[in-house]
């Protein structure tokens, strides 16, 4: 004999955190449901398991993680980015399939300055926040921050959303850890706000900073969990220098999900081979193998410039910048030509394709003829269109 | 030297020496990076604030 329920709503026991399921007249429903959910982290390495930079740096910016940019300047010591190994002792994101974390760290204890500054951040392409399904300028429309992390020193530490379209407005808000080198878990819901703006296209849309410790010239007395005019001057309430001044200061994050909603679902695991994919419409490199001439793309000579089309895997973000230290091309009888020049990349870059154009100067070549790119000696090329 | 130097490149006739075309990019000649002048691109965003704060790039040859 089959039976059926019809009811309007579904809760927990107490009733006082909303509907789990709220079913609609028409035969359908909306469900709170935490797990398995694909599609959902605006967020790109959010697990930190791809490093086509390096696997450490001493400079700030993008170089170890990609996605990540870390910052790290007038601490007193030297900051280094790196990208570290989980062990089945990091309880917490072990347990949950994480195998690889962001880490800032100082040589040394560092000092307090006022313009000191140690961060690490990403910034999410603006066309990908535009078209998630965040309402983001109604306030009763939410997205959704969580993440795994630990110091070394546990304090009062904050982050700062940054939406960078129109008039730039930010939301500041603060989290901590358990206990000193710690992994915590940290989920923020942020409401939308009227005054925000995101264009629909490939600039920078929102910025998700952790700020480890910044001095009193960027701090000051910064209202938490609302929306307010971006302020260079005011990311935070002044901070506590206890993860600073102690020790050697570790900061370390993985598991990183931005997603519409008003709650945190469980992390949305990609493939290591669907997130190098996803990285490399920022950062492509075509490196050398043991220092052998590998071949890099196919081109003709223009006067002395080996002007060459370079095969990539996906298509950047925009026109991106060229790295390479060194270079040869190889006519088609064997004539090799090496350079150091720095190359350019053609202005007619189509967003769309799968080859670039790229000007190769500083050679002596036959003019139209054709020759072969290759890597020379230990030098890599590299594609950078970072936001 | 500067940071920034603008750099012409050139297209030819078929002589190889008749300048048929020209474009322009920045060489970052700390870095030796080529970066094209496209504003959306976040080095070239980075240059135009350098200049902006009353630098000058080296001319172009």
């Amino acid at each position: 004999m089959s039976s059926q329920l019809k009811v309007n709503s579904i809760s927990d026991a107490a009733g006082a955190n909303g509907n789990a399921i709220t079913l609609a007249t028409d035969g359908t429903c909306t469900a709170k449901i935490t797990n398995n959910l694909s599609n959902r982290n605006l967020i790109i390495n959010g697990a930190c398991a791809v490093a086509q930079y390096a696997s450490s740096s001493t400079s700030a910016g993008y170089k170890t993680v990609d996605r990540y940019k870390a910052e790290g300047s007038n601490t007193g010591q030297t900051a280094t980015q790196s990208q570290e190994s989980l062990s089945s002792s990091d309880t917490g994101p072990w347990e949950k399939g994480f195998r690889k974390y962001y880490r800032l760290a100082l040589a040394g204890t560092g000092t307090a300055n006022v313009n000191a500054w140690a961060s690490m951040q990403q910034r999410v392409e603006a066309q990908n926040i535009a078209c998630s399904g965040w309402d983001y300028t109604s306030a009763s429309s939410n997205i959704t921050l969580s993440f795994w992390f630990r110091a070394s020193t546990n304090q009062t530490f904050y982050s700062y959303i940054y939406a960078y379209d129109g008039t730039p407005k930010a939301y500041t808000f603060s989290f901590t850890a358990t206990g000193n080198n710690t992994w915590t878990k940290v989920t923020k819901t942020i409401p939308g706000n009227s005054g925000i703006t995101v264009d629909n296209d490939n600039g920078a849309g929102l910025q998700i900073s952790l700020i480890a410790f910044a001095g009193t010239n960027y701090t000051n007395n910064r209202t938490l969990n609302t929306w307010a005019a971006h302020d260079g001057n005011n990311y935070a309430p002044d901070m506590a220098t206890t993860w600073i001044t102690t020790g050697t200061p570790t900061f370390d994050l993985t598991g990183v999900q931005l997603e519409v909603g008003d709650h945190a679902t469980e992390f949305e695991m990609r493939s290591y081979a669907q997130e190098l994919q996803l990285c490399k419409r920022y950062y492509q490199k075509h490196a050398p193998v043991n220092a052998d001439h590998m071949i890099w793309g196919w081109g003709r000579a223009e006067s002395n410039t080996g002007r060459i089309g370079l095969p990539i895997a996906v298509p950047m973000r925009t026109t991106p910048t060229v790295y390479a230290a060194k270079n040869r091309l190889m006519k088609y009888q064997g004539t090799a030509s090496d350079s150091t020049d720095t190359p350019s990349v053609l202005t007619n870059w189509v967003s769309e394709s799968n080859v670039y154009t790229i000007d190769f100067g500083g050679h002596s070549l036959d003019h139209n003829n054709m020759y072969n790119l290759t890597s020379n000696a230990d030098s890599g090329l590299t594609l950078s269109s970072e936001i | 030297m500067a940071k920034y130097k603008i750099r012409n490149h050139h297209s030819y006739e078929a002589d190889g020496t008749t300048i048929k075309s020209t474009y322009q990019d920045i060489e970052d000649t700390e870095l030796k990076l080529g970066i094209p002048m496209d504003p959306a691109n976040s080095d070239y965003a980075e240059y135009l604030e350098w200049v902006a704060a009353g630098n000058t790039a080296e001319a172009a040859d």
